[in-house]
């Protein structure tokens, strides 16, 4: 018989916001109700957690201290109240706690580098080893999920819009809205052109003509099986990608330099593989040790390892330890029901406060294809570095614009045999030029080869109550119930037929 | 092209303002033409000639013109099938890739039963989207022609060249035909010959005292990709001629939406301005607006590419050197050849205003209205309104308007 760890909670600190308070010996109110929530999920409290967790070592060497983390994982409450308001948490995942400071300290992390001379890079839509080699700091779309979705402070997705459209997507237009903000300290804008995402780079030209930041686009082919000539095309432009942030660091970058960027990723590649390995292991699928908020929580670094692929590989094999003890005694993450309706979620995914309502209704988000193909293949680790990053961004990765839409189809669909997935859930963003015209499509061929049926979700930005905290729209609410139990009656009439 | 659905499901505001029988007996030569072609095409492809459907004005016809195929623009602007479109790409694509999804997977429409493989240079995402969702729903082979997105230099036309080498190999592989460099020469004449003549009417069409409205001069110039190319230069050839004809000699070629020679003089900007799509000129012309120019990719730029060499070398230089489309990117301001151009434009058509057309959810023009009106306001002091659209009526008033209040501004 398994058990469900704690039911998992949503913590209410008071509404004072202040960024002070990082130390255990002074905890301001508001940070209290976090701090309790979290002693009381791990028996032994703060010691426990402590113990239980491991220290967290960053790519320059440094090393935090568990204490530490959670000392500065508290004071997030200040800046990011509704981090810990709105979304339901498992706090009983100690790795999981390491993994919410690691998000939530991205753009404290990012004005450190910047003090010590960094270059911070928005690099959007392309692999971080260029920037690392570099010397620099990349950020992509996070930024936007800690500023707007988790701060709740949607000024940068409207003040994005006045500069753009007001039809944009909430995410395209708000980082080109930080970024002339200055509300995170970046030297360069790197976007792919191209097809990959036509609204990014569109969406930084407003920077143009000395209004905020340089920009670089690098272009890529797209549409076809990449020949060798496509190969060298962007493994020519990815060279002078890294040139230019070395230019910034002071650093003529060397293909040692690139070797190591790129050996640090793929060491985090692999940690998350060994990630999904787990989750999709036969006994996490009849208890899933993750609910469904703390599943996207692990997995979002991975589209851009949040500045540090070092620290992130770390994280993850922290992570991937706990859940194996999870799934070796049967414990389930919190708020999941035992042998729930199992879901992937292919395309874009938010950080919504839906995924409790998924846990609530008997299902289960166990994956999401944009942070998870991400890491499906490393990058090869021989020949020329940059056509090596070059091979995997157009032949390897396979949710790459550049990959055929066939390729697609067979990684997800191998996914959802593995994971013996029962439904798909497209969680569309308005605006979106990139997954809402692919979803039924995807959609259908996946019911056609596998028979699994989809639900297809498109929103904003989350709506809120009175308060100001998210909620979750009722439509969708809805929408996600009918889906599920429609999943269960489904499973109830295969067992009935003797299926 | 004419949609399946007919005349019914056209774009319009006055009654017929887009598809009135002309006063001009060579305009009406073209609508003929037109009506024509599409018994002619089936009847091509029953003696086993190939269509080639393709989207994107940076898709090189003379290739598939060379392979003996025929190459075929779709555009759609049909509020029916923008809502059909819906169905297989959601309500977040722009209403032309919507109408475009919506026409060719709609079973008996020409293009469903007619086109045999699906092609492109495109340069957004969405019609990116569309043709792989067309391609995936229609069961049409598909390749994509793609352009570089980046300002050129010698990498970028050497990745293009490569390109164009292996869409043409696979094309001829597709069409069971190889192309000869005297075959490419003929075709690069053929159609830098259309070209030229497209340029002098659209120089007529800014200078003539009486001007014809702008919705019937787009009918002569939509109408290229899709008529064979031999008549369609000959046809052109018709229709200078008698615009070019002193006033006394025949009926007056003022048609009733023209504007007279004095109105204040607009240029056309922004996003596709389909065939059949005429709501938006005839409203500026209703206004008492005159149309002088645009820069659609539908419009001045299909024939902003004279090939000086018929190799495909000389191809991908034209393609390239051509006005870029909103989707390409360039981070030098000052150099953007898209702003450049649109301000030549309007120097040498003498324009009083620029109308910027963003059809709903174009992110390549809408995120760059703002820009572009800043732009040309200060270094040409030339006036920008942005239109949000889409097609259908839903937003008429709204845009008549905004498009009456503009008018009067800069008259």
């Amino acid at each position: 018989m398994s058990t469900s760890h704690n039911a998992g909670v949503a913590v209410r600190p008071g509404r004072e916001v202040t960024s002070d308070g990082s130390q255990p010996n002074r905890i301001v109110d508001y940070q209290k109700p976090i701090l309790g929530a979290i002693q009381q999920a791990v028996t032994g409290g703060w010691d426990a957690i402590t113990g239980a967790m491991e220290p967290l070592t960053f790519q320059d060497d440094t090393t935090i201290s568990s204490a530490e983390v959670l000392k500065r994982l508290i004071g997030c409450a200040g800046p990011y109240p509704h981090a810990f308001t709105d979304f339901r948490h498992d706090f009983g995942l100690v790795e999981g706690l390491k993994a919410k400071y690691f998000f939530l300290s991205l753009r404290d992390r990012l004005f450190e580098a910047s003090a010590k001379g960094v270059p911070i890079v928005s690099l959007r839509g392309l692999p971080g080893e260029l920037v690392h080699a570099g010397g620099g700091m990349p950020v992509d779309i996070a930024i936007w999920f800690t500023e707007s979705w988790v701060s709740g402070d949607y000024r940068f997705v409207e003040k994005g819009r006045q500069l753009t459209s007001f039809e944009s997507c909430p995410g395209e237009c708000a980082v080109a809205a930080i970024l002339e903000a200055r509300n995170i300290p970046v030297d360069l804008v790197i976007a792919a052109s191209g097809t990959v995402m036509s609204d990014a780079p569109c969406a930084h030209t407003i920077h143009r003509g000395g209004r905020g930041v340089q920009s670089l686009f690098v272009d890529i082919p797209h549409g076809l099986e990449a020949k060798d000539w496509a190969v060298q095309y962007v493994a020519g432009q990815f060279r002078q990608a890294a040139a230019a942030v070395g230019q910034l660091s002071g650093k003529i970058v060397r293909d040692e330099d690139v070797w190591q960027a790129i050996r640090h990723g793929n060491e985090a590649r692999r940690a998350y593989r060994e990630f999904t390995n787990l989750i999709l292991s036969p006994a996490a699928l009849l208890n899933p040790p993750l609910a469904s908020f703390e599943q996207i929580v692990a997995v979002v670094p991975a589209f851009e390892w949040l500045g540090d692929p070092v620290a992130n590989a770390n994280l993850i094999r922290s992570l991937n330890k706990e859940i194996r003890g999870r799934i070796e005694t049967g414990v389930r993450g919190g708020g999941v029901a035992e042998n729930p309706v199992r879901l992937f979620v292919p395309g874009r995914a938010c950080l919504a406060p839906i995924y409790s309502v998924i846990d609530d209704a008997g299902g289960a988000a166990l994956g999401f294809e944009l942070f998870w193909s991400f890491f499906a293949e490393d990058v090869d680790e021989t020949g020329d570095p940059y056509q090596a990053l070059a091979e995997w961004y157009l032949r390897k990765w396979p949710y790459s614009i550049a990959a055929p839409f066939e390729k697609r189809v067979d990684w997800l669909a191998g996914i959802c045999e593995k994971g013996r997935i029962e439904g798909l859930l497209f969680l569309n963003i308005f605006g979106c030029n990139w997954d809402p015209p692919m979803t039924l499509s995807v959609a259908d061929a996946i019911k056609r080869r596998l028979g699994i049926p989809s639900i297809f979700l498109t929103s904003d930005m989350p709506e809120k109550d009175a308060e100001g905290r998210f909620k979750v729209a009722g439509q969708h609410r809805t929408q996600i119930e009918a889906f599920i139990e429609m999943l269960k009656v489904s499973r109830r009439g295969e067992r009935e037929l003797g299926g | 092209m004419a949609t399946s659905s007919g005349a019914a499901s056209r774009r319009q505001v006055s009654p017929a303002a887009g598809t009135r029988r002309s006063a001009r007996a060579s305009i009406r030569a073209v609508d003929d033409a037109y009506a024509f072609r599409y018994d002619e095409i089936a009847s091509l492809r029953r003696e086993g000639r190939k269509v080639v459907g393709y989207v994107c004005n940076y898709f090189p016809v003379e290739l598939v013109h060379a392979l003996g195929a025929i190459p075929i623009r779709l555009a759609f602007c049909s509020a029916d099938a923008m809502e059909r479109g819906k169905k297989y790409v959601g309500d977040s694509m722009c209403p032309f890739t919507r109408a475009l999804v919506g026409e060719v997977t709609q079973e008996g429409s020409f293009t469903n039963q007619h086109v045999d493989f699906l092609s492109g240079a495109v340069m957004c995402q969405q019609a990116y989207n569309a043709l792989r969702v067309l391609s995936y729903q229609t069961k049409k082979p598909l390749r994509f022609l793609w352009l570089p997105l980046n300002p050129s230099n010698d990498e970028v036309r050497g990745a293009f060249l490569h390109e164009l080498e292996d869409f043409a190999a696979e094309l001829s592989g597709f069409l069971g035909r190889t192309w000869t460099p005297e075959a490419l020469k003929e075709s690069v004449d053929l159609y830098n010959g259309i070209r030229e003549r497209i340029a002098r009417l659209y120089a007529l069409q800014s200078e003539h005292s009486q001007p014809i409205s702008w919705n019937e001069f787009n009918r002569v110039i939509h109408a290229g990709p899709f008529l064979d190319p031999a008549l369609y230069r000959t046809l052109l050839d018709g229709v200078i001629g008698e615009l070019e004809a002193p006033a006394s000699t025949g009926p007056s070629p003022a048609s009733v939406n023209s504007a007279p020679a004095t109105a204040p003089r607009v240029v056309l900007s922004g996003s596709i301005v389909a065939p059949r799509d005429t709501t938006l000129i005839s409203l500026l012309e209703e206004a008492g607006a005159r149309i002088v120019g645009d820069d659609s990719c539908h419009g001045s730029r299909t024939f902003s590419l004279p090939i000086k060499s018929p190799t495909l070398q000389g191809i991908a230089d034209a393609y390239l050197g051509s006005p870029p489309c909103g989707s390409a990117q360039n981070p030098d301001l000052e150099n953007d050849r898209r702003l450049r151009h649109l301000q030549d434009l309007t120097q040498t058509t003498r324009a009083d205003g620029v109308v910027y057309y963003c059809l709903r959810f174009c992110d390549s023009y809408a995120f760059k209205a703002s820009e572009t009106k800043t732009f040309l306001e200060k270094r040409g002091g030339v006036p920008v309104l942005a239109v949000h659209s889409e097609y259908g009526e839903s937003d008429l008033g709204q845009v008549r308007t905004r498009v009456e209040a503009f008018v009067e501004i800069i008259r």
